[in-house]
């Protein structure tokens, strides 16, 4: 398989509550990955929209079929 | 920090063998080759041609794309390189979601961008120098999309000129993309990502 | 172990027949816009006038290499001073002068001749001679900024 960059893995123990696993499985679930791919996933969509803020921009979701667009605020 | 070298192959003008290598990270020389070799034939071949056949992607800057995208988790980029030359390069995003419906948002690594260098092309050189850079660049993100657990699944929007090429590899094409350009968007699922690897093989 | 092996490379460059494989969104016709055209140009014509490659000239001014093809490369790249300071110690161009060139100072003392310089960033070749036009051009351009910043 072909590999990325030459990275160690570090381990970490997440502690989450109940309501907070059950998001997760039911994620890993229905995108049909581990959990761990979800947790990464999560990390790598939070320093994305982290970057555009920290650059001054703006993030949206946009509802096609309502046209309506919301600002994404993360305070 | 050390990035992963994969010996590949390509074909030459004349149908030789030529040896190649697939690096899991785009470097300085990279980028290096794309302002000081690409460009300039570039821009050089684009005088010879009429304008209704210049490149879509004539003024995509890889300098400014690295500045922007390198650094991000869920950015990943490749490059082949042959005679000491680069080929083709490559950005992927792996925060991707497909939008075949009913496949429930599915995670898909996403093509941002993909370029073979300009003398591979038949519009801008012919015959054209080397052949079977896209492909192994397809081929790279279908690994990299089994080893994130997204069962090789891939999706791109195509300029239009790249149209006929994301055919041909069997892309499910989705259509146009009215909120993206109006470019098309193409998506590999994990049966066709699987035959596209293993071409030939029955696969279940 | 990677499927990409030299059977399947060589068969799926037999498919290939030299098609455009570009995706990613349409770029900004200003993505290669040249909003610092005036810096760009003078580092790159300043390199070729010492007959510099890329690699030789970001060791001579002490900076990185990334840096050196992002001046002359990206034209919405912002160097930092520090860089600017060296570029303008190598080339022995007034400190000043650069630092309004490449946006870091505000240029109050902007001419339009700034725009006369040829474009260069883009030559062909690494260390090619500079013509006879661009070596006149160039040295009456460094005249110009050197004066205006007196």
């Amino acid at each position: 398989m072909l590999k990325g960059c030459d990275m160690k893995k570090k381990t970490l123990t997440l502690n989450l509550t109940e309501e907070e696993m059950q998001v997760l499985e039911s994620l890993a679930q229905r995108k049909e990955v581990s959990k761990t791919a979800i947790i990464r996933l999560s990390l790598r969509l939070y320093q994305m929209i982290d970057y555009r803020l920290g650059k001054g921009q703006k993030v949206f979701v946009e509802d096609d079929v309502k046209q309506e667009k919301t600002e994404l605020l993360l305070i | 920090m050390t990035c992963a070298i994969t010996p590949v192959y390509l074909l030459n003008h004349s149908g030789e063998v030529k040896e190649a290598e697939l690096s899991a990270e785009i470097s300085i020389k990279h980028l290096e080759d794309w302002h000081l070799r690409w460009r300039p034939f570039m821009i050089e071949k684009l005088k010879e041609i009429p304008p209704e056949k210049h490149p879509q992607h004539q003024h995509w800057n890889w300098l400014k794309k690295h500045q922007a995208l390198d650094g991000q988790l869920s950015m990943r980029s490749y490059a082949v390189t042959s005679d000491n030359e680069t080929q083709g390069m490559m950005w992927v995003r792996t925060t991707g979601f497909s939008q075949i419906p009913g496949a429930n948002g599915k995670p898909i690594v996403y093509i941002e961008y993909i370029e073979s260098a300009p003398w591979n092309v038949c519009t801008l050189q012919n015959p054209v120098k080397y052949r079977g850079i896209g492909r192994i660049l397809l081929g790279a993100a279908i690994e990299l999309s089994q080893k994130e657990e997204f069962k090789g699944r891939i999706g791109l929007h195509a300029l239009s000129q790249a149209e006929p090429f994301y055919h041909g590899c069997g892309f499910s094409d989705l259509g146009v993309d009215h909120n993206y350009h109006n470019l098309r968007y193409y998506e590999m699922t994990e049966q066709q990502a699987r035959q596209f690897l293993t071409p030939g093989e029955t696969n279940v | 172990m990677s499927k990409l092996t030299k059977e399947w490379c060589l068969a799926m460059a037999h498919c290939e027949k030299g098609e455009y494989i570009n995706a990613g969104s349409f770029p900004d016709a200003n993505e290669l816009e040249q909003k610092n055209s005036a810096f760009m140009n003078l580092v790159a014509l300043m390199r070729k006038k010492l007959h510099l490659s890329i690699e030789k000239f970001a060791e001579k001014a002490d900076i990185d290499i990334i840096d050196a093809l992002q001046i002359e490369g990206n034209p919405s790249y912002s160097p930092s001073i520090r860089t600017v300071y060296n570029i303008s110690a190598l080339f022995k161009i007034p400190n000043k002068a650069l630092m309004q060139l490449s946006g870091i100072a505000k240029n109050r003392y902007y001419d339009t001749q700034y725009d006369t310089l040829p474009f260069a960033a883009c030559t062909s070749g690494n260390t090619d001679k500079l013509s006879r036009e661009e070596l006149v051009a160039l040295e009456q351009f460094v005249a110009i900024i050197a004066k205006k910043t007196m």
